[in-house]
């Protein structure tokens, strides 16, 4: 029991911090002044839900937006809300996906590995999509009455970019990170 | 951007947080449920906002600063106009957003975060919520000196406007960040279990409602109906 509780609050931990990079991560995108269509809080989020559990992961993704709105007013709030629900599927996506892939998949080392992230991330990047298209769009915006088409087609086209940077980014970074926990015998995460 | 300001001990900071958390709460709900066209009760919601700012010394330069980030949300909406956009929603989105958006500014100003998550707690908002809102407070701060370090580092080596070109490489950066996150986030996990953490938190709560917190939660929400309801 116990130490469920704390292998739990090690996924809290890590989960905060790769929310708190939710926050800094699109600061940083503007730092440089490159625009939201790379979706720079999507990043962080996403990478969090291979690494903790689907309940965790999703709490991730749900919190990001409305701390960034509250300490630097982006996004605003009506949108922060829908960027919650939109942000919580994908981690928690990502996560389950991982897990499911992951048991599939038995080549567990070298290419077997590539094959269940690449997977994990486009199954999470589509049921994304899919939740914007049909849940945001459809109820949550009307709902907030904010216009359906900031969440329609359109935002997904416009958010392409941001999309082939998760699609290269995330990936890179969750088997750079598995290779560390390998090579590095200390961490608390190796199993 | 991530310039908090320091309340000042007037009696507002020093009411329950959760008061301030449901004032809060209250006014953006009566802001999204504003039909379009509402334009008095828009601008009774305004007048109302200012008033909240008033009695909390807000620094006005300070505000108008922290609704800089909007503009390219509002700037966005106004290309969108060109492109045959609706004109009233336009400005009810634009106007929803800046009222919200000056709320979430008045209770940043006047509750400091482990107040409001104090409140957050006391509320029985989950705990999973409230602990890994403390530990992404507390290390928000860090991760953003770090990032900062890595950007300076790269315009420092690559001295010139950034272009879309370059996002590939911001986007490298923020994979480092990632990693060094990771690391941290490991290496925080082990100092708490070599200090005897054993995943309870423990908390000295000072905080209390009191007469005057239920008066002013009453008597703001009662204006907020009225101003909802009379001015539909």
């Amino acid at each position: 029991m116990e130490e469920r509780k704390l292998e739990m609050m090690r996924e809290i931990l890590v989960a905060s911090l790769f929310a708190a990079l939710g926050v800094i991560v699109p600061i940083l995108f503007h730092l440089v002044g490159l625009g939201r269509v790379f979706l720079p809080m999507h990043l962080p989020i996403l990478a969090s839900g291979f690494f903790v559990s689907p309940i965790v992961a999703g709490a991730a993704g749900f919190v990001t937006p409305l701390v960034s709105s509250f300490l630097t007013g982006m996004p605003p709030l009506p949108i922060a809300i829908a960027m919650s629900i939109e942000l919580a599927t994908l981690a928690s996506f990502a996560s389950i996906c991982y897990r499911f892939f992951g048991k599939m998949v038995q080549l567990q080392k070298g290419i077997g590995k590539i094959i269940s992230v690449l997977s994990s991330t486009i199954a999470a990047i589509v049921a994304r999509i899919f939740v914007d298209l049909i849940l945001i769009a459809t109820v949550i915006a009307p709902l907030l009455q904010l216009p359906a088409g900031a969440f329609g087609l359109a935002s997904v086209l416009v958010g392409m970019p941001g999309i082939i940077l998760q699609l290269t980014i995330v990936p890179a970074v969750v088997l750079a990170i598995e290779q560390v926990q390998r090579v590095k015998g200390l961490w608390t995460s190796e199993r | 951007m991530l310039d908090l300001l320091q309340p000042s001990q007037i009696w507002l900071t020093k009411l329950d947080s959760r008061t301030k958390l449901l004032m809060f709460l209250a006014y953006a709900f009566a802001v999204l449920s504003t039909k379009p066209q509402m334009h008095i009760a828009w601008i009774a919601l305004a007048v109302l906002l200012a008033m909240m700012f008033f009695v909390a010394r807000i620094p006005i330069g300070w505000a108008l600063r922290r609704f800089i980030p909007i503009l390219p949300f509002v700037g966005l909406g106004a290309i969108g106009l060109l492109f045959g956009g609706s004109r009233e929603t336009f400005i009810q989105v634009t106007v929803k957003m800046l009222l919200c958006v000056g709320a979430a500014i008045w209770l940043s100003a006047t509750t400091p975060f482990n107040q409001l998550l104090e409140g957050l707690r006391k509320l029985k908002v989950p705990t999973l919520l409230t602990i890994m809102l403390s530990f992404m407070f507390r290390y928000l701060f860090v991760l953003a000196e770090e990032s900062i370090r890595m950007s300076r580092a790269y315009q420092s080596r690559c001295p010139r406007k950034q272009t879309l070109k370059d996002a590939a490489n911001i986007g490298k950066l923020a994979g480092a960040l990632m990693l060094r996150t990771y690391g941290r986030a490991e290496r925080i996990y082990l100092a708490m279990l070599s200090r005897g953490f054993d995943g309870e938190f423990r908390t000295i709560s000072v905080q209390r409602m009191t007469s005057a917190d239920f008066a002013l939660l009453i008597a703001f929400i009662v204006s907020l109906v009225l101003i909802v309801i009379s001015l539909r």
